[in-house]
């Protein structure tokens, strides 16, 4: 996972509205990444992700580049997930983007579509502290110690979770796989 | 980076790997972003960024002589505030000024424009067991290789190295002990049109 | 008064640090010319200069020259080219193109790229920056795609919203394809297809998103 260039962080930091703009543009796409595979919905995400945004800019000033700048934007992200999960009932999981076969050329695969619903509808069936911790650690590709300063927990409680939430979707999916 | 999948598994591995896939992002995302904080800041009145300064004056001066080495207006202003600031510009430079309680942005198309083509690390690559040094030169080090030496692996002989390189097309050749032009046997290869050389050309994406 | 000796002060601060860090660079610069070259690019550089175009460029290319011993009086000639194309490129890139831009125009240029290709680039590209698409357009020619069709296409994306990664990759794919023995023009046709469904100005892409269902090949 590219980082970005801490150059353009202290930018918008200090005020800088080009250096935030690029920010969101850098991390956009892995933050609704995250969030659509959290709220299993494209329209929810879409807010979590302009919420989290908006937080980050407003917060910026106390961010103090000890953390990595991803961890830290992480921790919003997570909330702002978990927020919006506690406060309404689901809407209809619908995945917002079809086709995700980006730019190689490649024709649509239904196949590979109907297996893309089939892991989100099996993430949906897992338990949301779970859900969190497997994103984190596979999807995101972040340390245990990292992950506890953004949920909270404790990395022994984050592995359990890990470990969970991967024998889970072991089992589901296996099914579908050899189907 | 640890391994995509500690616990050995392949269907995880799978089901990771298009979890990764990243969707597509609305094209007006920032803007509305943007827009919200515009307003979220209108609400709560002028608050941090009154009285926030310019972009720290080396970074801009930075910026300006990459760009150019001539054309620097030095623009004086005798401010009603104390707190205006004397900035230099030039036509391409990525700066942004502060006047009171509004930021401008001067200009704005050159500050993406200038973010977008930020240094992306390129690893060059070269299998030689048997030199005894190898530079890369290029036009992104102006042909000198001694800024840009790689290091050799002593387990495996392959040369290596990390080179700053913005976004874009670019040519190069790595330099054996000194004095042989060799090509990346790995990279396209082209003509070059001005000098007759064969150089190997690279395409780096965007950070 | 506080601000005129504040502002006076700042004023001194900065042009002491502008020239000595314009002086280093330029330094730098030539340092790495002999200095029969750096004589003999002298005059091109300073024209260049007052023009407001990046001579880090011009430098780059005599000690390209240099470095591989060509005569003089030819890196001479080759700089002086250069400096004529990235006058061209500017003047089509209005208004305020970048180093890099510069840079990839200028190569573009001499693979037989029109100013007007560029113009046109600029304005279909909005405040993004062009180096790559312009890098991008230079190596589909040089894989063999005719300069007409490379430029139409380029200009077509950027219209379509395409942005530096798709650019990038499509410039993989077309050399996978003319490595793997297809015709490059061939290439491109089938590249584009698969990426140009994927743009955000492309019908497809809206539709797309909104129903979530698979998207049919065309």
């Amino acid at each position: 996972m590219s980082t970005i260039d801490m150059s353009i962080v202290q930018r918008a930091k200090r005020g800088d509205r080009a250096a935030f703009a690029a920010l969101v543009d850098f991390y956009y796409a892995r933050s609704l990444r995250f969030a659509v595979h959290m709220l299993g919905n494209g329209q929810d995400a879409e807010e979590a992700v302009q919420d989290t945004f908006v937080r980050v800019h407003g917060a910026l000033h106390r961010y103090d580049e000890f953390d990595r700048f991803e961890s830290w934007l992480f921790r919003i992200l997570a909330n702002r997930c978990r927020t919006m999960m506690g406060r309404e009932a689901r809407r209809s999981r619908v995945l917002v983007y079809g086709d995700l076969a980006q730019d190689r050329g490649t024709p649509p695969d239904v196949d590979a579509i109907v297996w893309r619903e089939e892991i989100q509808s099996a993430l949906a069936a897992l338990p949301a502290a779970q859900r969190e911790a497997f994103l984190l650690r596979h999807v995101e590709g972040l340390e245990y110690e990292e992950m506890g300063r953004i949920t909270g927990a404790g990395v022994s409680a984050l592995k359990m979770r890990v470990k969970r939430a991967c024998e889970f979707l072991r089992l589901r999916l296996a099914e579908v796989e050899r189907a | 980076m640890h391994d995509i999948n500690e616990e050995g598994d392949e269907l995880i591995g799978r089901i990771v790997r298009e979890l990764k896939t990243l969707p597509p992002v609305p094209a007006d995302a920032t803007a509305r972003v943007l827009a919200r904080v515009d307003a979220a800041r209108h609400d709560e009145g002028p608050g941090r960024f009154s009285r926030r300064f310019i972009v720290s004056l080396p970074a801009a001066i930075g910026y300006a002589v990459a760009a150019t080495l001539a054309g620097f207006l030095i623009r004086g202003a005798v401010p009603r505030q104390p707190s205006a600031p004397v900035v230099a510009q030039s036509p391409n430079a990525a700066v942004s000024q502060t006047l009171g309680t509004r930021t401008t942005l001067v200009p704005a198309a050159a500050n993406t424009r200038a973010l977008q083509e930020a240094p992306i690390k390129w690893q060059f690559v070269l299998d030689a067991p048997r030199a005894k040094s190898v530079t890369v030169v290029g036009d992104f080090n102006a042909w000198d290789g001694s800024k840009t030496p790689l290091e050799r692996d002593s387990a495996s002989g392959v040369w290596s190295a990390l080179v700053d390189v913005h976004p874009g097309r670019h040519v190069y050749a790595f330099l054996v002990d000194g004095k042989t032009w060799t090509l990346d046997p790995n990279a396209p290869r082209t003509k070059d049109l001005d000098y007759g050389t064969q150089q190997s050309v690279l395409m780096a994406g965007m950070p | 008064m506080r601000a005129d000796r504040l502002v006076r002060r700042m004023r001194w601060t900065l042009s002491i640090a502008l020239l000595v860090t314009a002086r280093a660079a330029s330094g730098q610069a030539s340092e790495g010319l002999d200095s029969a070259t750096a004589a003999a690019i002298a005059p091109i550089v300073q024209q260049a200069r007052a023009a407001n175009l990046p001579v880090t460029l011009l430098y780059a290319k005599a000690r390209e020259g240099q470095v591989q011993r060509v005569p003089v009086a030819k890196i001479e000639a080759v700089v002086r080219t250069l400096a004529d194309r990235m006058r061209t490129a500017n003047e089509a890139l209005k208004p305020g193109a970048s180093e890099q831009e510069l840079h990839a125009a200028a190569d573009a240029i001499k693979s037989g790229v029109g100013p007007e290709t560029l113009r046109a680039m600029r304005e279909a590209g909005g405040d993004g920056s062009l180096a790559v698409p312009i890098g991008v357009l230079t190596q589909l020619i040089a894989r063999g795609v005719p300069v007409e069709r490379a430029s139409m296409e380029v200009v077509a994306l950027l219209k379509k919203g395409a942005v530096a990664k798709n650019f990038i990759a499509l410039e993989e794919s077309v050399r996978q394809d003319v490595l793997a023995g297809r015709r490059p023009d061939e290439s491109l046709d089938l590249r584009l297809k698969g990426i140009i469904p994927n743009l955000p100005q492309s019908a497809n892409a809206d539709a797309a998103a909104l129903t979530g269902s698979p998207r049919r090949p065309h």
